[in-house]
């Protein structure tokens, strides 16, 4: 009885333990199938495609042709073997009659040219497909699936295999030349656009350095200016002026140099500034309480744009600056002219530059005759020293005539001088 | 020219550049134009889609999968969208409805399954709501014995051909379908089946017996759709339709039935009656006549086991590593013979009688042997060995 017990467990066991032999549903059975096309001796991947479906067995068949499944890192999953595709053997009758007593004549169908296929199952590991000629070792066709793995998860992206992909197997969305080609030209036309703009179009924040030894003046010249939308900077002497000047990346487009500071003077900087190349051309417009002599007149009127004679008033220190800048403006864009038109730059250059000092000459001239007299009292220094700027100032003006007639066809209207 | 005007020159070309290659990039992106589109443009006729009005309270996509012949809806099937399981179709209406927020954003395709039925997948004009009509094609692929999952035995296919061949006439014969209908060719298909595959152990040699569980590692199925057949006479191993292939994927030897071999036989040797195509992985197939039991058994050992003929004549020989019945070479043969304890002056050239020529192939097997005698015999030890080589990899 006891002995019926335990058979009686152990067949219970039994039963419970046996494998399970239903069909497993799998919903997510994937299938490769490479279609390859040989001919005279070389096989080539017609196509590949990956897709729902049952594959066959991977190790039925044994033949000639070993194929080797393989990873992204190109390394061995498995393999299976395979008869050769060109060769088709058949058996037809040699004699009449049929069954026992009849006997067979081969019958071989050899093509060096067709295709054949094979249906692999998918697994998500897999990347390559190798075929190899074990007969002579010779690799007859290696298949890279990823154009079909990026099909598929295009076509089934939250399929559950696809979604345990690693993440950089993931592919990089390339966007069609089409787009790379519009982006590409939208950026170029930007840069293009902004350059432009930024060269071309982009009125920049005149820069004006005040030089004056006066703090309550350098902090008034500074309020003035910036209520008019300049960028005013300031130094407290000549000597800090010229340091300032060196140590910038972006020179002031205007210095309002004043003339009596210690130990270094308006004269003294200003001829320090015009002796360094890179400060040369800033303009310079001296400012002063004090009327300036014949011998400055004729010293410096050469380096300096115009002179102020403090006290100055809000709207003729403007109305300064702005000639000061308008003026520097008209003469390059003569300068672009003439050199489009084909006249040299120099002869525009000493053009611009007479234009200038026969009209600060000029002004000097106005303010040394209110100071020192006209001509008609007695000849003195002062009055030959007048005389002789004059006579220069007629001189330049008879130069400036023949150059204007010579640059008419591209020059400027000149600006209506200020009063 | 000054550094201004190069500048000023510099920008319009790049200008003109950026210019040109936008528009190139616009002609690319739109090859027919930008008026190809047409706005409004709804589902082609004849549509699975009905796109109906969107629910006031709860946006849904109702998806429901008919049968295509019968139009009776069809339940439990598995709907999937975008390769994610999403349900079952219900067995009262074969409907699936999904609130949109199971939805993903964009849904590229819906996929149906049904045992008995072929997959049916909807890649156009799919919507996120509304509803959609399925009709699913019944299979053409019909089980006969099932032991287990495809992958883990050898699926044999049986396809109808619906040609054979006169050889008292030496001409190809083409019917209109298969004689009888799908009620013969599975009669056919099981008739075959007995006779061949079943048979196989009986005719094996004692000293390697087959495992003791041979049939049950093999699936058999039959291919029937009233329209498709293989045409057996197209070549030596004939044709089969692509139609077939797309749904017999897990095919290890797919078997063209045809009808019978009509006519006596005289004269030189005629059209193959059996012929096995390689064709590549899940594609091998042979053909034989529905009706000839005794090739039948020698056309599986070509076909299923790898078995090379050992008879004199046009055919192909090969060594068949491994466990060959066929070598290429009598000291290899001998060799062969002294691992396995076989006797080795077994060892024999392929040879016809009368006049007497040789081919440079051995063989072992004692006759009669099938792979020698095609119509009778038993299979020998070589080739035991491989039938039980192939069948231990299952």
């Amino acid at each position: 009885m006891r002995l019926i017990i335990v058979a009686g467990i152990f067949l219970a066991l039994a039963v419970l333990l046996s494998p399970v032999t239903a069909v497993p549903e799998n919903p997510y059975q994937k299938i490769v199938t490479i279609t390859l096309a040989y001919d005279h001796g070389v096989t080539r991947e017609v196509s590949s495609e990956i897709r729902y479906g049952s594959a066959p067995s991977l190790n039925f068949q044994s033949g000639t042709i070993l194929g080797t499944l393989r990873d992204n890192q190109n390394n061995p999953i498995s393999g299976f073997s395979l008869r050769d595709p060109r060769i088709q053997t058949g058996d037809a009758p040699l004699n009449s009659g049929s069954g026992a007593g009849q006997s067979l004549a081969g019958y071989t169908e050899y093509s060096e040219e067709g295709v054949f296929t094979l249906t692999l199952p998918y697994t998500p590991d897999l990347r390559y497909v190798d075929l190899t000629d074990s007969s002579s070792g010779t690799p007859l066709v290696s298949i890279d699936l990823s154009p079909a793995i990026r099909e598929f998860r295009n076509q089934y992206p939250e399929d559950p295999d696809i979604l345990a992909l690693p993440v950089q197997e993931s592919p990089v969305p390339v966007p069609i030349p089409g787009q790379l080609l519009l982006l590409a030209g939208i950026g170029i036309i930007s840069c293009a656009g902004i350059g432009y703009y930024a060269v071309f179009l982009r009125r920049r924040q005149v820069q004006i350095l005040i030089v004056d030894d006066e703090k309550d003046i350098r902090e008034l010249f500074s309020l003035l200016l910036t209520q008019k939308g300049y960028l005013a900077t300031s130094a407290g002497s000549g000597e800090a002026c010229l340091a300032l000047l060196k140590n910038r990346k972006r020179q002031p487009d205007l210095i309002l140099l004043d003339i009596m500071m210690d130990p270094m003077d308006g004269w003294t900087t200003l001829e320090e500034i015009k002796k360094d190349p890179a400060l040369r051309k800033i303009p310079v417009l001296m400012l002063t309480a004090m009327q300036p002599t014949p011998a400055d007149a004729q010293r410096y009127g050469v380096c300096i744009e115009d002179y102020i004679l403090k006290p100055v008033k809000p709207r003729e220190l403007y109305s300064a600056i702005e000639y000061v800048l308008m003026r520097r403006e008209l003469i390059e864009r003569d300068i672009r002219r003439a050199s489009r038109a084909g006249y040299e730059r120099d002869l525009v250059c000493e053009y611009a530059r007479l234009t200038r000092r026969v009209e600060v000459e000029k002004k000097l001239m106005g303010i040394l005759q209110s100071s020192y007299g006209t001509r008609n009292g007695a000849r003195n220094d002062v009055s030959v020293t007048l005389d002789e700027i004059a006579q220069e100032i007629r001189s330049r003006e008879e130069t400036l005539k023949k150059l204007q007639s010579q640059l008419s066809p591209v020059l400027t209207p000149a600006p209506v001088i200020r009063t | 020219m000054d550094s201004r005007q190069r500048l000023r020159i510099l920008f319009l070309a790049l200008f003109g550049s950026g210019m040109v290659l936008a528009v190139s990039g616009i002609f690319l992106m739109y090859p027919a134009g930008l008026s190809g589109y047409t706005p409004g443009s709804g589902p082609a006729p004849g549509s699975d889609i009905r796109q109906a009005a969107p629910l006031e309270q709860e946006r849904t996509l109702r998806i429901q999968v008919s049968d295509c012949e019968d139009l009776t809806p069809l339940g439990d099937v598995t709907l999937f969208i975008n390769g994610k399981a999403m349900g079952t179709t219900s067995p009262e209406d074969g409907v699936l409805t999904l609130p949109s927020d199971r939805l993903p954003e964009q849904i590229v395709t819906i996929r149906a399954v049904k045992s008995g039925y072929q997959e049916r997948i909807l890649r156009d004009n799919l919507t996120r709501e509304g509803e959609i009509e399925l009709y699913a094609e019944p299979s053409g692929i019909v089980p006969v014995t099932v032991n287990g999952p495809p992958e883990s035995r050898i699926d044999v296919f049986f396809i109808p051909s619906n040609t054979s061949f006169n050889s008292s006439l030496g001409k190809k014969v083409t019917l209109s379908g298969y004689p009888g209908g799908e009620e013969q060719f599975a009669a056919d298909v099981s008739r075959f089946i007995n006779n061949s595959f079943e048979k196989i152990p009986g005719i094996t040699s004692p000293a390697y017996p087959l495992p003791a569980d041979y049939l049950d590692k093999f699936n058999f199925y039959y291919y029937w759709d009233h329209e498709t057949f293989a045409d057996a006479f197209d070549g030596c191993a004939g044709k089969i339709p692509d139609t077939y292939w797309a749904e017999a994927t897990s095919a290890d030897v797919t078997i063209i039935l045809y009808p019978t071999y009509y006519g006596q036989y005289t004269g030189a040797p005629d059209e193959p009656r059996g012929c096995t195509n390689p064709n590549g992985l899940g594609h091998v197939y042979l053909k034989i006549a529905a009706d000839d039991r005794y090739l039948a058994i020698h056309e599986l050992g070509h076909a299923v086991y790898g078995l090379m003929d050992t008879y004199y004549g046009n055919t192909f020989y090969a060594e068949n590593s491994p466990d060959p019945n066929v070598w290429s070479s009598e000291e290899s043969c001998r060799a062969t013979a002294r691992t396995n304890g076989w006797n080795p002056d077994g060892c024999r050239q392929i040879a016809q009688e009368n006049p007497l020529a040789y081919k440079s192939f051995w063989r072992w097997d004692m006759d009669p042997d099938i792979m020698h005698d095609g119509y009778y015999g038993r299979f020998g030890n070589a080739s035991t060995k491989r039938i039980v080589n192939i069948l231990g990899r299952i």
